[in-house]
């Protein structure tokens, strides 16, 4: 289950804003040479759509911690799961 | 002794009249737990209270079971109260019970009164250690039963509220004895895995026998220790736990934990969009006074005018040499000084200025050499003395060796 295709799969929401704030601060003293500016602001529009996707994608799942018959613990779908534990 | 003799209904009627003339009997307080409930379909219920030694049968009527405050079970501590009297087709006498309540509750209460004490003590519900929530969670745990109402309003709540973020359900009893130690492996058990980053654990309403679990002083603990934060969720709004006083933050419902896990997307989508602007402007700003600084240096007055900029460096130029020259003229001068200073030593010894101290030099009339014995000598000769104004020629009349006498 792939989220992200880029290497932010690990990063979260909030970390993914706490970047952008720094790199918004950062442009912002004006002390990074015109190459680092750029290179920051194309990583912020990258965050800002990494933030966006966070929020409006429909990927979440619900899944429930079960027990296989070997005794391993999985997650399954928690929907399907739940009728036949009925 | 003759006895009379009685039919069964007779006896048993007889007895039920000495049993409802008893004022005793007819406003009675019995304190026990309930056995053997149920609840008939005509709507009135049928049960046992027992003690340790002994037990009694019990109705109480649909009419009167309504105004009950809670739904018996087996197992539960109640002080029934009614009057006493005899069914009379079984034979049976029982308790017909007008009012029914809670027992032990005082109890419970005091233990609950006690464990709070406790741990407030020992610091657990100090703000200090309260995490602050993520802002937007992306697998939340959730622990409760998988069945109960509890698990279903987290779920539709989450969904309204944000379609990515993932639940994982850690299915426990939340009620029975099982259910406190279910409810903190569960805890520790989030805590083993690195995808989860935030809890709730709770469940829907209930007796306080029910939410007891969440009372429990190893649940606290658990809540205590998890290094992802927790949201207690327990009961209604007026319950309140342990856990709820543990936790990272207490949520009233179910349902309330949800909103306050998961904030609204829009809401989301407006703070991204000003760090969006945010973003944008700083950049415009960032550039805007690149330019500003190389519109300052182009406008700089060496770029308007770049002779004086060498004529500068001319002036500078001559400055340089001006000092050179200073230089030269310093080590020339005093070069002169030492010459100078020499040729007065020299003076000293020239031999005029021994001529002028009365001293004459004798040359041999025609020559250039000064005499310097008397053997260079001889009669008649003719000599040019040089006296320190003028010369004179003389002739030699005699010779004589010195004889030491005589310094003339």
């Amino acid at each position: 289950m792939t989220k992200e295709t880029s290497n932010d799969q690990a990063l979260s929401f909030e970390d993914a804003i706490k970047e952008l704030e720094s790199i918004v601060s950062s442009l912002e003293k004006g002390d990074a040479t015109l190459e680092q500016s750029l290179k920051l602001f194309k990583r912020g529009v990258e965050l800002v759509e990494f933030c966006n996707k966070k929020l409006t994608e429909a990927q979440g799942v619900v899944t429930i911690l079960s027990r296989s018959k070997s005794g391993e613990l999985y997650e399954a779908d928690f929907e399907t799961d739940e009728r036949e534990l009925r | 002794m003759n006895s009379v003799i009685l039919t069964v209904h007779q006896l048993n009627e007889y007895v039920r009249i000495l049993l409802v003339r008893d004022p005793m009997l007819q406003n009675v307080r019995v304190r026990g737990e309930i056995s053997n409930f149920k609840l008939h379909s005509s709507g009135h219920m049928y049960f046992t209270l027992k003690d340790e030694q002994d037990r009694i049968q019990c109705v109480l009527f649909k009419q009167r079971n309504q105004a009950l405050s809670f739904i018996p079970e087996n197992g539960m501590r109640v002080i029934a109260k009614g009057m006493v009297s005899l069914y009379t087709r079984d034979g049976q006498y029982q308790l017909y019970v007008d009012e029914m309540e809670r027992d032990g509750l005082g109890d419970l209460y005091l233990k609950f009164e006690a464990l709070k004490k406790k741990l407030r003590e020992e610091g657990l519900f100090d703000a200090v250690y309260k995490k602050p929530l993520p802002l937007l969670p992306s697998k939340i745990a959730v622990i409760t039963s998988h069945t109960g109402a509890a698990v279903r309003d987290i779920i539709r709540v989450t969904r309204q509220r944000n379609k990515n973020v993932d639940l994982l359900i850690l299915p426990v009893a939340v009620q029975g004895q099982a259910a406190p130690e279910q409810i903190a492996k569960a805890i520790d058990y989030a805590n083993t895995r690195d995808d989860i980053d935030l809890i709730i654990t709770g469940r829907g309403g209930g007796s306080i026998e029910e939410l007891w679990a969440f009372n429990e002083e190893i649940v606290a603990w658990a809540i205590f220790r998890s290094e992802i934060p927790v949201i207690s969720a327990v009961g209604h709004e007026t319950d309140f736990t342990i856990a709820d006083f543990v936790a990272d933050l207490r949520a009233a419902t179910p349902s309330n934990a949800a909103e306050l896990a998961v904030p609204e997307t829009s809401y989301m989508l407006s703070v991204v969009e000003g760090m969006k602007k945010n973003l944008a402007d700083s950049m415009i700003g960032y550039l805007t006074d690149k330019r500003h600084q190389l519109e300052r240096l182009k406008n700089h007055y060496v770029f308007q005018t770049p002779r004086l900029l060498l004529d500068q460096q001319n002036q500078y130029l001559d400055h340089l040499n001006q000092r050179l020259v200073n230089a030269v003229k310093t080590g020339v001068d005093r070069k002169i000084d030492n010459i100078s200073r020499l040729a007065s030593s020299l003076q000293a010894l020239s031999p005029l200025n021994v001529l002028a101290r009365g001293y004459a030099i004798a040359v041999p009339k025609g020559q250039t050499t000064p005499v310097r014995s008397i053997s260079q000598l001889s009669p008649d000769q003719q000599l040019s003395i040089r006296f320190a104004d003028g010369r004179a020629v003389c002739s030699v009349e005699e010779i004589n060796p010195l004889d030491n006498d005589n310094i003339i």
